[in-house]
C-alpha cells in the first residue's frame, strides 16, 4: 500500500472511531482490540487481490463517513412486507428503534438487540461471536468487529423451532453515514430459525459494513433471506459466515435491487455429515451499479449436498460479479455440489464477470458448475408479443421467469411474492431506462 | 460346468444370498425366477465378481476351478459372461475398439494369438447379423445413445463375440418389445451348444417361451426354494410367487 | 512419425519414460548464470543484428524488475536463475557421406525419437539419394536440442511454395525484416516474468512463414529436447500465416531423466492474417520427475496467437502428460472480425506432478467465436487445475464462446480444480461455460473387466474415451503417440 493510501486509510478509520464503543462483558473488548490490531496490519484491498479482482473499493476511502443518527420514519409503511407475520426489529442508521419494533415471546427463542443480548445471553455471545467470521484476515470483517455499535442476537435453544420469522429492517438515511450491523444467529441442535433482513435507504451516500455469524447445531435449520433495496449511493459490504454441524440445513437468498456498490460474501463451513447448503440470489443493476456476490462453500466432511444458483440482470453501465467457490477437502467423499450462475445483459455498457470455481481434493464426488451470459430469449419474447403482450410486459414476464429459480427456497409465500414484485418493479425500471 | 455350493453373500452388511446351491452341466440352460429383491441380480453380480458384494460362505467352481478367487477379468477369460441388466455407457470408446481390447485381453490371458484384423471383422459381421444389430452402432461409443433394445442386443452381440462357456443373462428380457425379445432369443438359441451353459435370470415367463430352459429355479430370500421343469415357469406366471412363500422351503 | 502403432506399443510397454536417455555428444556452452555479458555473448555467438541485442537487453532489464508469478495452483522451489546455463549447442556438423559417419550418440537419439532413416540423413547432414526422397513425405521436422536447432528437413520442397520453415537463428540472418516485424508483436517482451526471461536469453527455435494463398501441404513439426544437465531451454517459435494461408504445426518435447529440475521457458507467437488458419498441436512429454517427485522439468510457457485478420482462425490442441510443473495457457487474441479461436486440451497428472493450464480467449473483433474443450485427469498425489479466461470486450459484438471443462479423478489423494474467469462486456454476445468433476466410473471399470480387461487396461480405455474429443483433433502421427502417452502416464495409478 502506498503512503498516500495509508494516509487515506488512517483518515477513514478516524471517522469510524469517533465515539467508540466499549464492551465490558466477557471477552468482547478483547475481540475488538484483536480486530483493531488486524486492521492496522491489513491493507485495503485492491484489484490485485484475487478476492477483490473485480471489485474496486478504493472509492469508499475517499469519503468521510461517520456514525450518526438519522430520521426515524413515522410508520413502517413501505418497509414492512405485506401479509408477512413476523417479529420486527428496526434499526435506523444502525440505532435500534424500540417504538417501531415488536417481538412476540416464544418458548426457547430469544430475539434481542445485541446490547440486550450481551446482558441476557452473554454466554452465547461469548461462545460464538468472533469465532465464525474471520476478523484476522478480512479487513471489512475486522472493521465491523472493532467498530460495531449494534446488531441482533437471535438464539434458538435446543429443539426450539421458531413459529414465525424475524424481520430485521435496516434503514439508512442522511449523507455520509456509516454503520456496522453485527448479527449473531445461533440455532442449537434440532432448532429452527427463519430470518429476513431488508435494507432500505435514501439518496445519501453511505457505507454499511455488516457481518452475520450463523451457527447451526446438529439437525438445525436456518433460512436467511437478504433483500437489498439500498439507496442509489449506498456502499454496502456484508459478510455472512456460517458454521454447519451434522445434518443441518442452511438456506440463504440475496436479492439485490438497489445500491451503488454491493458486495455480499457468504462463507459456509460445512463441518458435519449429511448437511444441505443452498445459496441463491438475484441481482438487478442499472446505472453504474456494482453488485458483487462472493460465495465459498467449504466441504470439510463427506456426504453433503450443496446447491447454488445466482442470476444477474444488468443494464446501464452496471457491473455484476459472481465468484462462487466450492472446496471439497481431502476425504470429504460423496459430495454433490452444484453451482450455477446465469446472467442477462440488457445494455452494451453493462459488464458481468463470472468466476465459478471448483477446488476438489476427494475423488468420489459429483461437482459441476455452469455459467452463461447472454440475452433474453428473442424467440420467447417474440412469441409472447405475438400473443398480444406489450414488449415491456413480455420482458418483465421473462425476467421473472429467469429469476424464479432463485426464489425456490424462499419458504414463506408472502415473502416470495414480495421479492417477485420487487424484481418485477426493478425490471420495469431497467426496461424503461435501457430497453 | 458350474457348481454353486451354499453360497452366502452380503452387501454393506445386508445378507442377500443365504445358501444358494446350484449345479449346471455343460449344454444346459437354467432359468432363475423370483420376485423382486429375492437376490437374482446379486447372484449374477457375485458370479461375475462385483467388488461391492462380500461372499461370506460357500464355494463356486467353474470346471473344477475356484471361481471366487479370480478377478473379474480372470473370470471373463475363464469363460464367464454376464449380460448386464443395465449396461453402462462408456463415452468416447467405440464399440469396436472396446471389443478389440476385450478380445485381445482374453486371448493374451489364455496365451493365445490375437485375431487378425480380418478375422475380427468377419466375426463382427457374422455376429451383428445374428442379433440384428445395425452396423452403424459399431463405431458409436459403447452403449451411448443406444435404445434399451439396442443395449440388450449389444450385450448378446458381445456374448457372441467373446464366445463364453458360461453365460448369465441378467433380466435381458426386461424393457424389450416382442420383436427385440425374439431376436435376442434367436441369438441365444443359435449360440447354444453342448459345451456351453446358460443361466437366465428373469422376472417373467415370457422369455422362456423363446429360450426353453432345462430347469427352472425359484429364488426367494436368497435361497432356491423350488426347482422344476420348464412348466414350473408357467405355473409361476399363473399363480405368482405367493404360494411358494407359504409353502416354505423345499429346496 | 515412422513408428507403427504396434512398435510404439511394444516400446512403451517396456519402459516408463522412454525418452529418458542422455545424448553425450559434445556441446558448446556459455558459463552458467545470467547477466548482460552472458546475453551479449549469446547474441554474438549467433551473430545477431544490433536491434535484436537491444531487444534482448531491454527484455532482461524488464525482467529484473519483475516478480515470478505465484497465482498458479502449483508449488515448487523457485529456480535459481544464476545456476542455469543459458546456451548449450551441439558442435557444428560437417557434411557427411553416410550415416555411419554420424556421431553414434546423435544417431541413437534420432532413432529413439523415431525419425526415419531418410530423415535422419537430413538431420545429420548426410547426402540423401532419390530413394530417400521418395520416403520423405508427410512431415517436415525441425529438431531443437537444448537450445539450438539441429536441422530442418524438407526445406527444398517447402521453398518451392515459398514456405519458410527454418530455425529461428537462420531466420534472423536470412529474413531479418520478417522476424523484426512480427517478433514480440503477440507476446511483448514484458508480458510476464517467463516471457521476459525468454526474450532476453532465447537461443533458438523455429520460424515459419506461409505466404499469401498457400496451404502448406505437409505438417510442420518441431521436436524440442533438453539434453545437457543444468541447461535451461528457452526456445522461441514464430509462425506467420499471410492472407488465406494454412498450416498445421506440431510440437513435441522430451527431456532426459534427471534428478534436478530443468527449466523450460518457451515463447510461441502466431500471427494469422485475413482468412488464414493455423493449427498448433503439442504433445508435451517433458520428464515428469520420478514417483517421489524428484527431478522433472518446470514447463513455464507463453503461447499466444493473434487472429489479426478477418475470418482468421487459430486452433490450439495440447496433450500435456509430462513436466513436474506446468504453467501454460495457449491463448487467442481475436482481433479480426469473424475470427475464431479454439483450445482443445488433455492434461494428465500423476504422482507428484502439478499442472495449471488453460487458455485465454480475448474477443475484440465483432462476431468472433471461441471454443474451449478441456479434459483434466488427475491421479496419484498430483494437482491438476484448469484456469481460463474468456473476455468479451465491448466492441466484440455478437461474439460467442462455449467452454466445457471436465475433470476426472483417479484415486483420493489428488486434486482437480477449475478456475474459469468469464468477463462479458456487451449485450449481444453469448457465453456458456460448463464444468464437471467426477470420479472415474466404477461401473465402467467393472463392465470392462467383465469383458476380460484388467483394471489398468480398463482405466486406459475409459480415459482415452473421455479424452477422445481432444485426441481426435490431433494429426494422426500424434494421436497414436498421445494415446500411448496417456497410458504410460497413468501406469500404476489404479489398484
Amino acid at each position: 500500500m502506498s503512503m498516500e493510501n495509508t494516509e487515506k486509510k488512517d483518515k477513514f478509520l478516524a471517522g469510524l472511531m469517533k465515539n467508540p464503543t466499549a464492551d465490558t462483558v466477557g471477552n468482547q473488548q478483547q475481540l475488538r482490540e484483536e480486530a483493531y490490531k488486524a486492521i492496522h496490519s491489513l491493507n485495503f484491498p485492491t484489484l490485485k487481490d484475487e478476492r477483490w479482482k473485480y471489485t474496486r473499493v478504493a472509492g469508499i476511502l475517499k469519503k468521510d463517513f461517520e456514525h450518526k443518527p438519522g430520521d426515524v420514519p413515522e410508520s413502517l409503511t413501505g418497509f414492512e412486507i405485506p401479509d408477512y407475520k413476523s417479529d420486527v426489529l428496526v434499526f435506523v442508521n444502525g440505532i435500534f428503534n424500540n417504538e417501531l419494533s415488536h417481538v412476540e415471546k416464544q418458548n426457547g427463542i430469544h430475539v434481542l438487540t445485541l446490547a440486550q443480548g450481551k446482558v441476557e445471553h452473554y454466554d452465547v455471545i461469548d461462545k460464538w461471536m468472533g469465532t465464525i467470521a474471520d476478523h484476522h484476515s478480512h479487513i471489512f470483517t475486522a472493521m465491523n468487529t472493532a467498530f460495531h455499535k449494534s446488531g441482533v442476537l437471535i438464539y434458538a435453544e435446543k429443539k426450539a423451532i421458531a413459529q414465525h420469522p424475524v424481520h430485521i429492517i435496516d434503514i439508512t438515511n442522511g449523507e455520509g453515514v456509516t454503520h456496522a450491523p453485527r448479527n449473531l444467529f445461533v440455532a442449537e441442535d434440532d432448532a429452527g430459525l427463519k430470518i429476513t433482513h431488508s435494507f432500505h435507504g435514501d439518496a445519501g451516500e453511505n457505507f454499511i459494513n455488516g457481518v452475520n455469524e450463523v451457527y447451526l447445531g446438529r439437525h438445525a435449520e436456518v433460512e436467511y433471506q437478504m433483500i437489498q433495496q439500498n439507496g442509489k449511493k449506498s456502499n454496502h459490504i456484508h459478510s455472512t459466515d456460517v458454521y454447519q454441524s451434522e445434518g443441518s440445513t442452511f438456506t440463504s437468498g440475496a436479492f439485490t435491487v438497489g445500491g451503488k456498490l454491493i458486495r455480499n460474501e457468504i462463507n459456509v463451513s460445512v463441518n458435519g455429515e449429511n448437511c444441505e447448503t443452498r445459496l441463491n440470489g438475484s441481482f438487478m443493476g442499472g446505472d453504474k451499479h456494482h453488485f458483487d456476490n462472493h460465495t465459498i462453500i467449504d466441504h470439510l466432511v463427506p456426504l453433503c449436498n450443496s446447491h447454488e444458483n445466482y442470476k444477474g440482470i444488468l443494464g446501464g453501465k452496471a457491473t455484476g460479479v459472481f465468484n462462487g467457490k466450492v472446496f471439497v477437502r481431502k476425504d470429504a467423499q460423496k459430495i454433490n455440489a452444484f453451482q450455477s450462475n446465469q446472467n442477462i445483459l440488457l445494455s452494451d455498457d453493462a459488464v458481468i464477470n463470472s468466476k465459478p470455481e471448483l477446488e476438489i481434493y476427494a475423488d468420489d464426488v459429483k461437482c459441476s458448475h455452469g455459467s452463461t451470459t447472454g440475452q433474453l430469449d428473442e424467440e420467447a419474447l417474440f412469441y409472447l408479443m405475438s400473443r398480444g403482450m406489450k414488449k415491456t410486459d413480455a420482458i418483465n414476464l421473462l425476467v421473472n421467469a429467469f429469476t424464479a429459480e432463485t426464489l425456490e427456497y424462499v419458504s414463506a409465500e408472502a415473502l416470495s411474492n414480495y421479492i417477485s414484485a420487487l424484481i418485477e418493479k426493478r425490471s420495469d425500471e431497467l426496461n424503461n431506462q435501457y430497453a | 460346468m458350474i457348481k454353486i455350493k451354499n453360497l452366502h453373500a452380503e452387501i454393506e452388511g445386508n445378507k442377500i444370498l443365504n445358501g444358494v446351491n446350484l449345479e449346471i452341466n455343460a449344454g444346459e440352460i437354467h432359468a432363475i425366477m423370483g420376485p423382486n429383491g429375492s437376490g437374482k441380480s446379486t447372484l449374477a453380480s457375485v458370479l461375475a465378481g462385483r467388488e461391492e458384494y462380500e461372499v461370506t460362505r460357500g464355494e463356486v467352481e467353474l470346471m473344477g476351478e475356484n471361481l471366487l478367487d479370480l478377478e473379474p477379468n480372470e473370470r471373463a477369460a475363464a469363460g464367464v459372461f454376464l449380460a448386464f441388466q443395465y449396461p453402462v455407457e462408456i463415452p468416447g470408446v467405440s464399440n469396436m475398439n472396446f471389443l478389440k481390447t476385450a478380445l485381445k485381453s482374453i486371448k493374451e490371458f489364455k496365451g493365445e494369438k490375437p485375431y487378425t484384423a480380418k478375422e475380427f471383422l468377419q466375426m463382427v459381421k457374422k455376429n451383428q447379423e445374428l442379433v440384428g444389430l445395425s452396423g452403424r452402432l459399431a463405431n458409436r461409443s459403447v452403449n451411448e445413445g443406444f435404445s434399451g433394445g439396442e443395449k440388450k442386443r449389444n450385450e448378446i452381440f458381445q456374448m457372441a463375440m467373446l464366445d463364453p462357456k458360461f453365460a448369465i443373462l441378467d433380466e435381458t428380457d426386461s424393457g424389450l418389445d416382442i420383436d427385440a425379445l425374439k431376436t435376442v432369443a434367436d441369438g441365444v438359441n443359435q449360440l447354444k451348444s453342448p459345451e456351453k451353459s446358460f443361466l437366465l435370470i428373469t422376472h417373467y415367463q415370457r422369455l422362456l417361451d423363446y429360450i426353453v430352459p432345462d430347469f427352472v429355479h425359484v429364488l426367494h430370500k436368497g435361497q432356491i426354494v423350488k426347482t422344476g421343469p420348464k412348466e414350473l415357469a408357467l405355473e409361476l406366471e399363473e399363480k405368482g410367487y405367493d404360494w411358494l412363500k407359504e409353502d416354505g422351503v423345499e429346496a | 512419425m515412422a513408428y507403427t502403432e504396434t512398435e510404439l506399443a511394444e516400446e512403451l510397454k517396456s519402459q516408463k519414460y522412454k525418452y529418458g536417455f542422455t545424448s553425450k555428444f559434445e556441446t558448446d556452452r556459455v558459463p552458467k548464470g545470467l547477466n548482460e555479458d552472458v546475453i551479449k555473448m549469446i547474441s554474438a555467438k549467433k551473430k545477431e543484428p544490433e536491434w535484436l541485442l537491444e531487444f534482448r537487453l531491454n527484455s532482461y532489464r524488464n525482467w529484473l524488475n519483475m516478480k515470478e508469478p505465484n497465482w498458479a495452483h502449483v508449488k515448487y522451489k523457485k529456480p535459481d536463475f544464476q545456476e542455469i546455463t543459458y546456451y548449450a549447442a551441439p558442435q557444428p556438423k560437417k557434411q557427411l557421406n553416410s550415416l555411419d559417419e554420424v556421431d553414434p550418440e546423435l544417431r541413437n537419439m534420432y532413432e529413439k525419437l523415431g525419425i526415419s532413416i531418410a530423415e535422419q540423413k537430413r538431420l545429420a547432414g548426410v547426402k540423401t539419394d532419390d530413394e530417400d526422397k521418395k520416403e520423405l513425405s508427410g512431415v517436415a521436422m525441425d529438431v531443437v536440442v537444448d537450445s539450438v536447432s539441429v536441422e530442418t528437413t524438407f526445406k527444398e520442397k517447402l521453398n518451392e511454395l515459398g514456405v519458410i520453415f527454418c530455425s529461428f537463428s537462420e531466420a534472423v540472418q536470412k529474413y531479418p525484416d520478417l522476424v523484426r516485424e512480427n517478433m514480440g508483436k503477440v507476446v511483448p517482451p514484458n508480458d510476464n516474468f517467463y516471457a521476459a526471461l525468454n526474450s532476453a536469453v532465447f537461443t533458438d527455435g523455429s520460424f515459419c512463414y506461409i505466404p499469401k494463398g498457400v496451404r502448406c501441404p505437409m505438417e510442420l513439426s518441431t521436436y524440442f529436447r533438453i539434453n545437457e544437465a543444468g541447461t535451461g531451454q528457452f526456445e522461441r517459435t514464430l509462425i506467420v500465416a499471410e492472407d488465406e494461408a494454412y498450416v498445421s504445426y506440431l510440437e513435441g518435447c522430451t527431456a532426459p531423466t534427471r534428478d534436478e529440475n530443468q527449466l523450460h521457458a518457451a515463447v510461441v507467437e502466431i500471427v494469422a492474417k485475413n482468412d488464414a488458419e493455423v493449427k498448433y498441436s503439442t504433445v508435451q512429454n517433458w520428464y515428469p520427475g520420478d514417483e517421489n517427485g524428484k527431478g522433472g522439468v518446470f514447463n513455464f510457457v507463453t503461447k499466444r496467437g493473434l487472429c489479426e485478420g478477418t475470418r482468421s482462425k487459430i486452433s490450439w490442441t495440447q496433450v500435456e502428460t509430462g513436466s513436474a510443473i506446468t504453467w501454460k495457457y495457449p491463448s487467442c487474441v481475436l482481433k479480426g472480425d469473424y475470427s475464431e479461436g479454439e483450445f482443445y486440451s488433455v492434461a494428465v497428472t500423476n504422482n507428484h506432478q502439478m499442472a495449471d493450464t488453460g487458455t485465454k480467449m480475448t474477443h475484440i473483433g465483432r462476431n468472433t467465436k471461441s471454443l474451449i474443450i478441456s479434459k483434466g485427469i488427475s491421479a496419484g498425489v498430483s494437482e491438476n487445475s484448469y484456469r481460463g479466461l474468456v473476455q468479451i470486450n465491448k466492441q466484440a459484438k455478437n461474439s460467442r464462446n462455449f467452454s466445457q471443462c471436465d475433470s476426472l479423478l483417479i484415486g483420493d489423494k489428488c486434486g482437480a480444480h477449475t478456475f474459469p474467469y468469464i468477463e462479458t462486456k456487451n449485450s449481444s454476445s453469448k457465453v456458456e461455460h460448463e464444468a464437471t468433476t467426477s470420479k472415474i466410473g466404477e461401473d465402467q471399470i467393472f463392465y470392462c473387466q467383465q469383458r476380460g480387461m484388467d483394471e489398468e487396461a480398463a482405466v486406459s480405455l475409459i480415459v482415452n474415451g473421455y479424452a477422445k474429443e481432444v485426441l481426435n483433433k490431433l494429426p494422426m502421427e500424434f494421436a497414436v503417440e498421445a494415446k500411448k502417452l496417456l497410458e504410460v502416464t497413468l501406469e500404476g495409478s489404479v489398484g
